[in-house]
């Protein structure tokens, strides 16, 4: 397991998550 | 082979949903009125950053269940990493609601609320030295042993005040049914850490080890063999390792990872570890008849039997794991060649250079030494290892041999990019990095 695939992956994570936050706001704001 | 991209995207997957475990809980059932765009959005972080929080304590505590074809290395370096995101959303979620609406700002002010303000405070300091604290261990001169308590110290009380913080919100938790799925989610997590800390170091206690050898090695290396006290011994793998208490007991601070560096005996094991850091300087001064305790054994950098050759890729101190799978390959009579390129300061600091001779004697080895410092009459290669030295040495079935790389950063950080652009897949390079933190 490479370390850089490690880090694209991780970085994915990341990015999802931030993703699901804000279609939680989007979904959730006045 | 045992890497797969199907097994990388399924423990991906598991990790996304143990990190939306919050925000789902928080979604269940009628919901409150909604609030303004920025308010929700630095909820949403705080739910899914405390999700992340909890996924931290899954990946670090070297459970045995958690990704074990990628191994407890791979796991604690995507620890590593994705503690850093965890901690920089629980951070933004207080300073995205501050900066949306400045009465957010009472949370944090005693004289409304002594506790939560002391408690919330706490956290952000925790958070902060969780961070750098990890990031910036040795610059800082933190002991390893006192950083580690210091680590789970702050997780734990980052991770329990952050979820009660949720249930006196109450905001999103506010049926008892919620309540209780969140409770239970911080009664789980703490469960692992109770499990990593206190009920494994107890069940290795009941298996204790005696040190029956202490020796050094070339390059201020010392190795120790162990074996069983009253117990079979330990089954494991060429290439794993095991974390170590010697003298104390085991939930003791002292408690140290080192690589199997012979071959597959549970009778009788030995550790090398080189004098670089408190515990290791140590090692000299343990006289045989010590008493030690042995957690494990961990690790994914192990033998498989898909290649056509093996090739290792290791420097310094780095040769442990190594030594452990070519002593294996010996017992095994397995004559597949095998390579191994050692990087080394000086040719007197050759750990195992003996034992290395004795293997190319018995197996289809051949060693390509790397010098530093070579001496005058030195004919082989000098300098570091790097790709131009690897594509003279690799044989033309370089694409299906299988690589374990173990050794400093900058050399595995080399040997993982050469590899790729000489046209070896990522699923046939193991690595080992032992310095992590």
């Amino acid at each position: 397991m490479l370390h850089r695939d490690l880090a694209l992956a991780v970085s994915g994570l990341g990015i999802v998550l931030v993703t699901a936050a804000l279609v939680f706001a989007i979904l959730r704001m006045a | 082979m045992k890497y797969s991209l199907a097994a990388a995207a399924c423990w991906l997957g598991l990790a996304l949903l143990v990190s939306l475990i919050p925000l789902g809980i928080a979604l269940l059932g009628p919901l409150p009125a909604p609030r303004p765009f920025w308010t929700e959005f630095g909820v949403g972080l705080g739910f899914v950053g405390m999700g992340m929080m909890v996924l931290q304590l899954v990946a670090s505590g070297r459970h045995a269940w958690v990704a074990p074809r990628f191994g407890a290395d791979v796991v604690l370096q995507f620890h590593s990493r994705t503690g850093v995101i965890a901690v920089g959303m629980v951070l933004a979620h207080p300073s995205i609601l501050v900066l949306a609406n400045a009465d957010y700002l009472a949370f944090f002010d005693p004289r409304v609320n002594l506790w939560r303000a002391l408690a919330l405070s706490c956290v952000t300091v925790a958070l902060v030295g969780l961070l750098v604290s990890s990031q910036w261990r040795e610059p800082l001169g933190l002991q390893y042993e006192w950083w580690r308590l210091m680590h789970g110290g702050l997780a734990l009380v980052i991770v329990f005040v952050g979820m009660v913080h949720g249930l006196q919100v109450g905001h999103y938790l506010d049926s008892f049914a919620k309540q209780g799925l969140w409770a239970g989610l911080l009664l789980g997590a703490m469960y692992l850490v109770v499990h990593t800390r206190v009920v494994r170091p107890l069940r290795s206690r009941r298996r204790p080890y005696r040190v029956v050898q202490v020796g050094p090695e070339r390059g201020q290396v010392w190795s120790l063999w162990l074996e069983p006290d009253g117990h079979e011994g330990m089954t494991h793998r060429a290439g794993q390792y095991v974390w170590i208490t010697v003298g104390d007991p085991p939930y003791k601070l002292q408690q140290h990872p080192f690589s199997f560096s012979a071959g597959e005996n549970p009778k009788r094991i030995r550790l090398t570890a080189a004098e670089l850091g408190d515990f290791t300087r140590t090692w000299k001064d343990i006289r045989p008849g010590t008493r030690a305790y042995l957690e494990g054994p961990f690790g994914a950098f192990t033998l498989e039997p898909d290649a056509t050759g093996l090739v290792f890729i290791v420097g310094g101190i780095g040769v442990t794991p190594a030594m452990s799978m070519l002593h294996t390959l010996r017992a095994k009579g397995d004559q597949r060649p095998a390579q191994l390129f050692y990087g080394s300061p000086t040719w007197e600091a050759v750990t195992f250079r003996e034992e290395i001779d004795s293997l190319e004697g018995a197996l289809n080895l051949t060693t390509v030494y790397v010098l530093e410092q070579p001496p005058n009459d030195w004919r082989g290669e000098t300098g570091l290892i790097d790709q131009a030295l690897l594509a003279r040495h690799l044989p033309a079935d370089r694409a299906t041999r299988n690589y374990y790389l173990c050794g400093p950063t900058p050399l595995m950080d080399m040997a993982e990019q050469s590899l790729r652009h000489l046209g070896v897949s990522w699923r046939r390079i193991y690595t080992e990095r032992f310095e992590i933190v």
